[in-house]
């Protein structure tokens, strides 16, 4: 089986219900556990290499260590399942949740159990209406099996949606009622979390990996990549292809591969021009990248960032700096507003790009755009939106350089059809 | 006391302080906005960037917001670094795309951090090319003027009104460059602390609204060193004058008493000095023809020195309390108390203590600074428990988010509701049946106080605090009292007011409005005070005295502390104090407040050490008396024409060190003669942080 997290997920669009699970050996992990220690979960989560997916790419078992164990640690100890898929272009999440939500609730287990805590929430993204009915039937179900009630209680918390609730220590804040402005760190939230208490935080498909390295071992787990980092990754493709979707496949699978493989290629009439490999917080990749193998330390070998391994594909039909403005708008929008560099930066960056879209654009606001990208990166401001608004204007003003400059001369938008006005 | 190399200039440092406040407190110019020596560290505004250094061979370090970094021993940093020097410039010009130009117009002009900040980054030419976002204004009651236009988003207001002031109705709302900061809807702000926000607010985004009703400039107020009159607290304040009016009322830093802060009712409470119904000035005034017996009553809102001179006029048998019976009564046994413990707590001790148990007082109402320092003290407690955590006490966010709820180690003995009720541990009623679940968390205190009062009139709750005392000699004292100057009065030993039934030929009423009941007992009324009363209507002569803002005196607080307040202006017209009113009619020789001074530490030698201490009027600083207005100060020579066209001389003040004038001595100086915060390049109140912090004022034992 090489495609262990999505494998079972019925195509006609209806989830795997309870019976279902527990007759495709659902919830099976948990015998397992039950002979181990919990601090042996944690080892051979960490001797896995599994790595979160929610785009960072930490060692899971990394974190789950860092969480106080023994009877001086803080009770009670909360484990949060990040649901909260807002970034642009990424949608692999939502399939696990609403095709198979019990594999979640088993991986959150698996998790609970090795770091001992006894609350769990998942924070999904309100949108995702559908994932949040059947994650609450499907909690409901568990509740009934005994699979949760006994060690563990699970609530199905709905975000009221910002985009900044998927940074981890916002989502803590927007769990206790606060505004969602992310926390000061250090304290890290494996000491300090939600109500002062230890807190684990993983992203959905992280979780979902965790029944099957238990159920099948490390050296199964290891050899379902091709890559450098170990397991299989959701990845997904959007833009003018011919088949846009999202695909389990072995980790390290290239972008190309994917690009002309599973999203079977540009669509007629399109050409590739760029790629955003991971949401839209990634640098552009041209043409020249395509072939780096889409994991977290191929890609970092190369300077750039893997992200959600959900890619946005630009094509020689679309405006790049549409797309820049149309991403740079989001991040502006969705800033919480706490720190000045990504308050103030990015309304800057956004007013700056839409004056070149409507053929306002001046070549000193190209400086203050480089200046911009530069200052947004890491180190000046409070958590990781504005770098991660940074890294798309960053490298777009480098490969883009001349559209901005025919911009200014044309004095309007070149691209008769360009999708973001 | 560690040591720390800026620029690689050595400098020691408060032990766990950070690197934003040891700088600031060492007078180096790093510019900042979130950050409050109150508030703590947030982190949001980055402007107080500076570069860090692994050791003395690394030169390129990597840039750290200083409120979020501590100042360790050895440690190394560059404010002048070109990286965090030109990054502190880019966090103003992103502040200011959003700033209106309004600085001309606006109230903070002159007095505002904001424009101290950009001056001090350099900032000063406009790239940002567009629509700058506006808002709307709230209304937000009669004391806080709203424009929202000049946010620069620091959170502080919110951080200050919610976190330490334990307001509700204040938040930030939306998010982006929208973050606004207001009420759900217009209307006025529930807090009795709202008018801290003023001084708070780093820009003009929350003014005192009744300033702007008749407004000016800070340099062309002149201010001096006073005590507010509201309560019996005796906190610090700066009042503002110019042309002959109170303008406003500013905290005064006392690191015992208010601290940083003051309650609206002492910011807002002093307008009745401008009021037009004030009782005639008499001159001169011939000494008094004595026939018959002849009485005085003393006030507690009157000075030490005034209430000494009705004593000196009528003589000690004569002389009668202000109070009502039952005050004098309650006060007497408070201060028979203290006689044996004379341990008071201060707002400070309050701040710190680990338990606080309050007999029968509303403090939101009685001594509403007492109240907000029992919240700072919950947020100690927090801190103490978020130190074991390793997080240090600036650290304001991990703080709150370690200790999610702050621990609750007030107890409360009172009857109705009272908007401390939800930090109150345990209530119990004032019949003080149930004190008995006290005893254990009291006796377990290591410094507890014991806060009770004469709100209530109730004799028994005094006695249950020295009761509780009893129990544990090591809690503090402190007591609620009726006026400013409730304790002065009674160390003066007045006999309580019934015992004059048909004695007085002659009443003189010192700054009092007596009740009906007491006035019609007395025929033949001297009536001095300074507004129109019930008392000065049925004198037979009222006679005119000066409002505290333009009379010097002392009095002594709750605490026994005595504390001295400075005539802030003479009227053109002039009201003479009290105490000299008594003197002409006395007959006595005192020309300046010394000699009345002298004479009274004779007669009381409690008074001595406060009377040693306090700034004479012989003080100088390098030979110059202390100039109340400021080297801009405008209108000098021209703010009288309408009077007269000849420029007048400056008034003569014979009672204090200070000058009614710009020319005199403006550096730093002693804590109770400084009444307005300023240093090169720091215009605002933020200039307080490189001052001195040192406490003022006298204790003295009853």
């Amino acid at each position: 089986m090489n495609k262990p997290l999505t494998g079972h997920i019925r195509t006609d669009g209806e989830a795997i219900w309870i019976d279902d699970y527990l007759k495709l050996g659902g919830y099976q992990s948990l015998s397992v556990i039950s002979k181990m220690l919990p601090q042996d979960v944690t080892k051979l989560i960490n001797d896995s290499g599994l790595m979160g997916r929610g785009g960072a790419g930490v060692s899971t078992g990394f974190k789950m260590a860092a969480v106080p164990m023994g009877e001086k640690a803080a009770t009670p100890k909360y484990l949060i399942c990040n649901a909260d898929e807002m970034e642009p272009g990424t949608f692999k999440d939502r399939w696990l949740l609403e095709g198979n939500p019990h594999q979640l609730i088993e991986g959150m287990l698996v998790s609970a159990y090795a770091i001992e805590a006894s609350v769990a929430y998942i924070f999904v993204r309100g949108e995702y209406k559908l994932a949040i009915k059947r994650l609450e039937q499907a909690v409901k179900e568990a509740y009934s099996k005994g699979f949760l009630g006994q060690s563990l209680d699970m609530h199905v918390h709905p975000s009221a949606g910002r985009y900044i609730c998927g940074e981890e220590t916002a989502l803590m804040n927007a769990l206790e009622g606060k505004r969602a402005t992310p926390r000061s760190k250090p304290p890290f939230p494996p000491a300090i979390g939600v109500w002062g208490k230890p807190t684990l935080i993983n992203n959905v498909e992280t979780l979902c990996n965790l029944p099957h390295i238990l159920n099948h071992g490390i050296d199964w787990y290891k050899a379902l990549s091709k890559g450098v980092n170990a397991g299989t990754k959701i990845y997904g493709v959007s833009g003018h292809v011919k088949k846009p979707g999202a695909w389990e496949l072995p980790m390290g699978t290239t972008a190309r591969e994917l690009l002309e493989v599973h999203a079977g290629g540009m669509k007629d009439g399109y050409e590739f021009k760029a790629l955003l490999p991971g949401g839209a917080s990634t640098d552009f990749w041209l043409e020249d990248k395509l072939d780096t193998p889409m994991d977290f330390a191929s890609t970092a070998k190369i300077g750039t960032r893997m992200g959600t391994g959900t890619m946005i594909v630009l094509d020689d039909k679309t405006c790049p700096i549409g797309m820049l403005l149309s991403l740079e708008k989001f991040f502006k929008q969705e800033s919480c507003g706490w720190c000045t560099p990504c308050r103030d930066g990015l309304s800057w960056v956004a007013e700056i790009l839409s004056a070149f879209e409507r053929g306002d654009g001046r070549e000193a606001d190209i400086a203050q755009l480089e200046r911009h990208a530069r200052l947004l990166g890491p180190g000046s401001t409070f958590c990781a939106l504005a770098p991660g608004a940074a890294s798309p204007l960053a490298t777009g003003l480098k490969y883009f350089k001349d559209e901005f400059l025919r911009h200014i001369q044309e004095k309007s938008c070149p691209y008769a059809n360009h999708l973001h006005r | 006391m560690p040591t720390i190399f800026i620029d690689n200039k050595p400098y020691n440092v408060q032990p766990g302080q950070n690197v934003l406040h040891a700088a600031v407190s060492h007078g180096l110019n790093l510019p900042y906005f979130c950050w409050h020596p109150a508030l703590g560290s947030a982190g949001a505004c980055r402007q107080c960037a500076v570069q860090h250094f692994k050791d003395e061979s690394d030169t390129q370090g990597r840039m750290v917001m200083s409120c979020m970094t501590a100042a360790t021993e050895g440690s190394r940093f560059s404010i002048n670094h070109p990286t965090a020097k030109s990054f502190r410039a880019d966090i103003i010009e992103w502040m200011m795309t959003n700033h209106p130009h309004d600085c001309p117009v606006c109230d903070e002009g002159g007095e505002c951090h904001l424009q101290d900040m950009t001056v001090m980054t350099g900032h000063n030419k406009r790239r940002y090319r567009f629509k700058k976002r506006t808002f709307e204004n709230q209304d937000l009651g009669p004391h806080i003027n709203h424009e929202m236009n000049r946010c620069i988003t620091c959170y502080r207001c919110v951080r200050y009104y919610r976190d330490v002031a334990g307001g509700e109705d204040l938040h930030a709302f939306s998010a982006s460059n929208k973050v606004y900061f207001g009420r759900f809807e217009d209307g006025p702000l529930d807090s009795e602390f709202s008018g801290n926000l003023v001084e708070v607010c780093p820009t003009g985004v929350f003014t005192d609204k009744t300033f702007r009703a008749y407004y000016s400039r800070k340099w062309d107020l002149q201010t001096a060193p006073s005590i507010c009159q509201n309560c019996s607290l005796g906190c610090n304040i700066s009042p503002g004058e110019r042309l002959g009016t109170l303008r406003r009322v500013q905290n005064r830093f006392h690191p015992e008493i208010n601290g940083y802060f003051l309650c609206d009712k002492g910011r807002f409470g002093h307008r009745f000095v401008n009021e037009k119904n004030q009782v005639k000035v008499v001159h001169p005034i011939g000494p008094l023809i004595k026939e018959g017996l002849m009485i005085g009553i003393g006030s507690p809102r009157a000075s030490l020195e005034a209430n000494y001179a009705l004593r000196k006029l009528v003589g000690a048998d004569n002389f009668y309390d202000g109070h009502t019976e039952l005050e004098h009564r309650l006060l007497s046994k408070i201060m028979e108390i203290l006689s044996q413990h004379p341990e008071t707590a201060s707002l400070e001790d309050v701040r710190n203590a680990d338990a606080v148990f309050i007999l029968g007082e509303d403090l939101t109402q009685t001594a509403p600074m007492l109240a907000l320092s029992i919240r700072q003290n919950l947020y100690k407690r927090a801190q103490d428990g978020a130190g074991t955590q390793g997080i240090p006490d600036w650290n304001d966010l991990a703080i709150r988010n370690a200790q999610p709820e702050l621990p609750k180690v007030v107890y409360l003995a009172h009857d109705i509701p009272t908007k401390l009720d939800p930090l109150v541990t345990h209530k119990i009623s004032t019949d003080l049946e149930s004190i008995q679940d006290w005893i254990p968390a009291l006796k377990a205190a290591k410094n507890p106080v014991i806060i009770a009062g004469t709100s209530l009139g109730s004799e028994p709750l005094i006695r249950m605090s020295i009761e509780l005392r009893k129990m544990a000699p090591q809690a503090k004292l402190c007591y609620v009292l009726p006026a400013a100057n409730s304790f002065g009065l009674m160390l003066l030993k007045p006999k309580s007011t019934p015992l004059l039934t048909h004695r007085g030929e002659t009443a003189i009423v010192l700054e009092n409005n007596l009740p009906l009941s007491t006035l019609s007992h007395l025929h033949n009324i001297i009536a001095i005070d300074f507004l129109e009363s019930e008392t000065t209507k049925n004198a037979t002569l009222a006679l005119g005295c000066g409002s505290f803002a333009e009379t010097t005196g002392s009095m002594v607080n709750n605490e026994g502390r005595a504390q001295r307040y400075y005539s802030v202006f003479e009227r053109r017209e002039q009201r003479p104090e009290s105490w000299r009113i008594l003197r002409d009619l006395g007959d006595f020789s005192w020309q300046n407040i010394d000699e009345l001074c002298a004479e009274f530490a004779q007669e009381f030698p409690i008074f001595e050490p406060f009377l040693k201490q306090v700034h004479n009027t012989q003080f100088r600083i390098d030979g110059q008396k202390i100039a109340r207005q400021s080297p801009e100060f405008s209108g000098r020579t021209s703010m009288y024409t309408n009077i007269s066209l000849h420029e007048q001389a400056p008034l003569q003040d014979p009672d204090s060190p200070l000058a009614y004038s710009m020319e005199g001595y403006h550096g730093d100086m002693p804590p109770d003669l400084a009444s307005s915060y300023w240093r090169p390049g720091w215009n605002s109140v933020s200039a307080f942080n490189s001052l001195s912090h040192a406490t003022s004022g006298v204790k003295l034992k009853p």
